[in-house]
């Protein structure tokens, strides 16, 4: 899976977080390039399932309110 | 058929971006939320509904939440001054005595130079006049303090249990006695 979050709204920080709690189900890669944060997300065991990158980003989005 | 996922933008002047996130952190549980867009000047939010619910009623609702938080943030920034001044005053009253003006400042730092000028001291001045009028008017209210609430914990001990309280009364009651006789 590879995402990019607008690094403007969201911080390394909180995508960071998200990777920590989510690494059960993958390994990630976190890289900032310009506006963007990206992440590669490398599945741990079986595929990843259809909601997982929403979930992340939801993580993600509530990591940034601490 | 309604649609799962929709998108609103929000005009950056007039929503602080804290508030942009608190109201979709409210929204987690029922929608997937992303954003994007420049902070300073605006930002998308797009909303997808979980388990196939109406995502443009999910949007409104987010959008009224925004302006919601947008209020609190306001109302939290312009009484921040009084809410420490109250905590202040009550941390100061429970060591023991009124605080100065210059206790009031962490450290026994001089008072950073209010921005307003003449016109936030005035204000300030007058906060600390209605706070010290509350106080006066709580403690006139209050004094007594039957239950002992005021007095620290090592000092307060067992004259707290109930049995004392019973023979405090009790002790009342008979110098009461020995008075009339």
């Amino acid at each position: 899976m590879r995402l990019k979050l607008d690094a403007r709204v969201y911080s390394v920080e909180a995508v960071r977080e998200a990777a920590e709690a989510f690494q059960e189900w993958a390994s990630f890669i976190v890289s900032k390039a310009g506006k963007d944060i990206r992440v590669e997300a490398r599945p741990a065991g079986g595929p990843l399932g259809a909601g997982f990158e929403d979930e992340f980003c939801n993580y993600v989005l509530g990591a940034m309110r601490s | 058929m309604a649609k799962t996922e929709t998108f609103f933008d929000v005009q950056m002047p007039l929503y602080e971006l804290e508030a942009v996130y608190l109201a979709c952190y409210s929204f987690l549980d029922r929608a997937y939320i992303r954003l994007e867009g420049d902070p300073k000047k605006k930002v998308r939010v797009r909303v997808k509904s979980k388990e196939g619910g109406d995502a443009a009623a999910l949007a409104g609702e987010i959008e009224n939440e925004l302006i919601h938080q947008s209020l609190r943030a306001k109302t939290a920034s312009t009484n921040q001054k009084i809410r420490e001044h109250i905590i202040t005053l009550a941390l100061a009253s429970a060591q023991g005595g009124a605080p100065e003006p210059a206790d009031i400042c962490a450290g026994g730092e001089a008072p950073a130079p209010a921005p307003g000028g003449k016109e936030d001291n005035l204000l300030d001045e007058e906060l600390e006049a209605e706070v010290d009028r509350l106080l006066a008017e709580v403690e006139k209210e209050g004094g007594e303090d039957p239950l002992n609430i005021a007095a620290p914990w090592e000092e307060a001990g067992e004259k707290t249990t109930v049995k004392k309280k019973t023979s405090r009364k009790n002790k009342k009651g008979k110098k009461k006695h020995a008075a009339k006789a």
